[in-house]
């Protein structure tokens, strides 16, 4: 595929791709000669992107670009950009809330308070508010060192008690950022 | 009332999720018991773009 014909495909993520060009930098996501839009094994999963962000209003979707700008250069050693993706996963929950009918569903600005984190989202389920926070859990340490290094992977057929240790650390965290938000 | 969600995406090790469907009935049954009071958890198990978030070349 043409790169012209990837940017009319994909308007909002050739958005983030021109200004992580931009950067000009090493550490930067998305370079100028690279082919993850034209590749057809790579594309797929930017058309996928492209769907959820396809869902923000304008208003949404300017405010996760402003989170996500500065994330485009923000390279982890063996994670690579998670930063990144962890950010633009909040565009799921955003269509989540749609989908379930929620109205006047909005981004909740970053508290400028240190230790008070705010939800990422807000909405109206009828007469009922909904707070609403994004979790991503990434890859276990073992397989970031591989993605980064190279070695053969294993997969494994059940989930072991570190990841389910995890999952509800995770769970609680944000059970706690959402109990200590009644005032949004 | 306000009621308040978590959504939490997996980016499993399993990157072509041959076994997400047996993650998820694992993960839905320890949730049954481990979840905090007045907190509905929503799963997504299989990441659209996990793989972009795995392409770490420049090129």
């Amino acid at each position: 595929m043409e790169t012209k014909a990837a940017y009319n495909e994909l308007p909002q993520v050739s958005e983030l791709r021109d200004y992580s060009i931009s950067l000009n930098l090493p550490n930067a996501y998305f370079w100028a000669n690279d082919d993850k839009l034209t590749s057809p094994y790579k594309r797929k999963a930017f058309a996928a992107l492209e769907c959820e962000l396809q869902g923000l209003d304008n208003e949404a979707w300017e405010f996760l670009k402003g989170e996500v700008l500065p994330r485009l250069r923000s390279r982890h050693p063996t994670r690579g950009w998670h930063q990144l993706f962890d950010t633009l996963n909040e565009a799921k929950g955003y269509n989540h809330l749609v989908r379930i009918g929620c109205t006047s569903v909005r981004f909740i600005p970053r508290s400028k308070t240190d230790n008070i984190q705010t939800p990422d989202l807000r909405g109206l389920l009828g007469a009922n508010p909904i707070l609403y926070e994004v979790k991503t859990i990434n890859v276990s340490d073992n397989e970031a060192i591989r993605l980064a290094t190279g070695g053969v992977g294993e997969t494994r057929l059940h989930l072991e008690t570190p990841f389910l240790d995890k999952l509800s650390s995770v769970i609680h965290a944000a059970a706690t950022q959402l109990w200590r938000s009644t005032k949004i | 009332m306000t009621r308040r969600l978590v959504y939490v995406v997996f980016n499993f090790d399993d990157r072509l999720h041959e076994y997400a469907d047996e993650y998820q009935k694992q993960i839905e049954a320890f949730l049954a018991s481990a979840s905090p009071p007045g907190v509905e958890v929503v799963l997504d198990i299989k990441s659209s773009f996990h793989a972009a978030s795995l392409q770490r070349d420049g090129a």
